[in-house]
């Protein structure tokens, strides 16, 4: 008994003992998803000569993304064509992601795609962009033609949006 | 000294015999009276910005009261489960925890600690260490928080998370 009680002793002395607290830290990091261009107006001169007309670099987009994972789409209001009344004439675009081809996984627009409805016209990217964003040129084409185009002003909309995946 | 005299014969006398008998090891954790530490909040939601610029800073994100009852020695020891940052699945973001001591009428002393010198990185505990008892209210401190922004670069947006505990160490 006495030495349990001695033991007892010495084991009071020699333990410390430890209570706590614990919280629990939940931070919420904003969510940025955003598609800009520089200009939100198109004016093409088409000589109507039956020469193609292309510029590599119409239009520059910029995105910018806090997620790794996300699309741009682009869409046309009138199924990539430019339009007077009934009379359209086809027009193709491309985004060059080149210059960032680590953040891409598939460009469809790589190349001159015709906006239509049937058309992949999406960018999946795989990586954050800096909060900068990322600028990528967009290129606008209309193939070379045989017959003259009726004269006039013809006009589409290009809806660009992008999504996390 | 009598007791004294006693206690140490005792003690010699059972430090002999351990040898010849079978030991029994006795470990009792008793609490010193009244000893706990106590958050305002045990939930911290934190909204960063995210912007690459604007880094989160409270220096009040919380307050910490700790008693120590009976227990004229002691430390608190602070320590994160991811080791300083808050993490949402591979992706982490580090954060930085700083302790401030409200005045109070405690005569005891606490010591110099890079806790609350300024803000820490609990990759590993801090401690702050404690000479004397509290009053029965305890002390008071804040506990600041803070995250820093990454210049020009997005985190992965969504929910991190960390849990943050503080022990009490009685000696």
């Amino acid at each position: 008994m006495k030495k349990f009680l001695v033991f007892l002793i010495v084991g009071l002395l020699a333990s410390s003992a430890a209570w706590g607290a614990t919280i629990a830290i939940t931070a919420n990091a904003a969510s940025k998803l955003e598609v800009s261009v520089d200009s939100d107006t198109w004016t093409i001169a088409l000589d109507n000569t039956g020469a193609a007309y292309e510029d590599a670099g119409q239009g520059a987009l910029t995105v910018k993304s806090s997620k790794s994972a996300y699309t741009v789409s682009f869409a046309s209001a009138n199924n990539g064509t430019l339009v007077k009344g009934t009379d359209t004439i086809p027009y193709k675009v491309k985004v060059d992601t080149t210059g960032w081809s680590s953040g891409v996984t598939t460009n469809n627009l790589s190349a001159y795609t015709q906006l239509t409805a049937a058309a992949t016209k999406t960018i999946v990217f795989s990586s954050r962009t800096p909060t900068a964003g990322k600028t990528f040129d967009i290129g606008f084409k209309i193939d070379a033609y045989s017959e003259y185009y009726v004269d006039g002003a013809y006009t589409d909309t290009i809806t660009i949006s992008i999504a996390s995946n | 000294m009598k007791k004294y005299v006693a206690l140490l014969s005792l003690l010699v006398l059972t430090g002999v015999s351990v040898f010849a008998q079978q030991s029994i090891n006795v470990k009792a954790i008793v609490a010193p009276v009244g000893a706990n530490i106590t958050m305002d909040s045990y939930l911290w939601n934190i909204a960063f910005p995210n912007d690459g610029v604007t880094p989160y800073q409270n220096d009040r994100q919380g307050i910490m009261t700790v008693k120590s009852g009976s227990t004229w020695l002691f430390h608190i020891d602070f320590s994160s489960e991811h080791l300083g940052y808050v993490k949402q699945g591979s992706f982490q973001i580090p954060y930085y925890v700083k302790v401030t001591e409200i005045p109070s009428s405690y005569s005891g002393f606490i010591l110099q600690s890079s806790i609350m010198n300024g803000y820490v990185q609990l990759t590993s505990t801090q401690s702050i260490w404690f000479l004397g008892r509290t009053p029965q209210a305890g002390i008071r401190f804040y506990v600041g928080i803070k995250i820093n922004a990454t210049s020009g670069q997005f985190f992965e947006s969504g929910t991190y998370t960390d849990t943050l505990t503080i022990n009490f160490v009685a000696l």
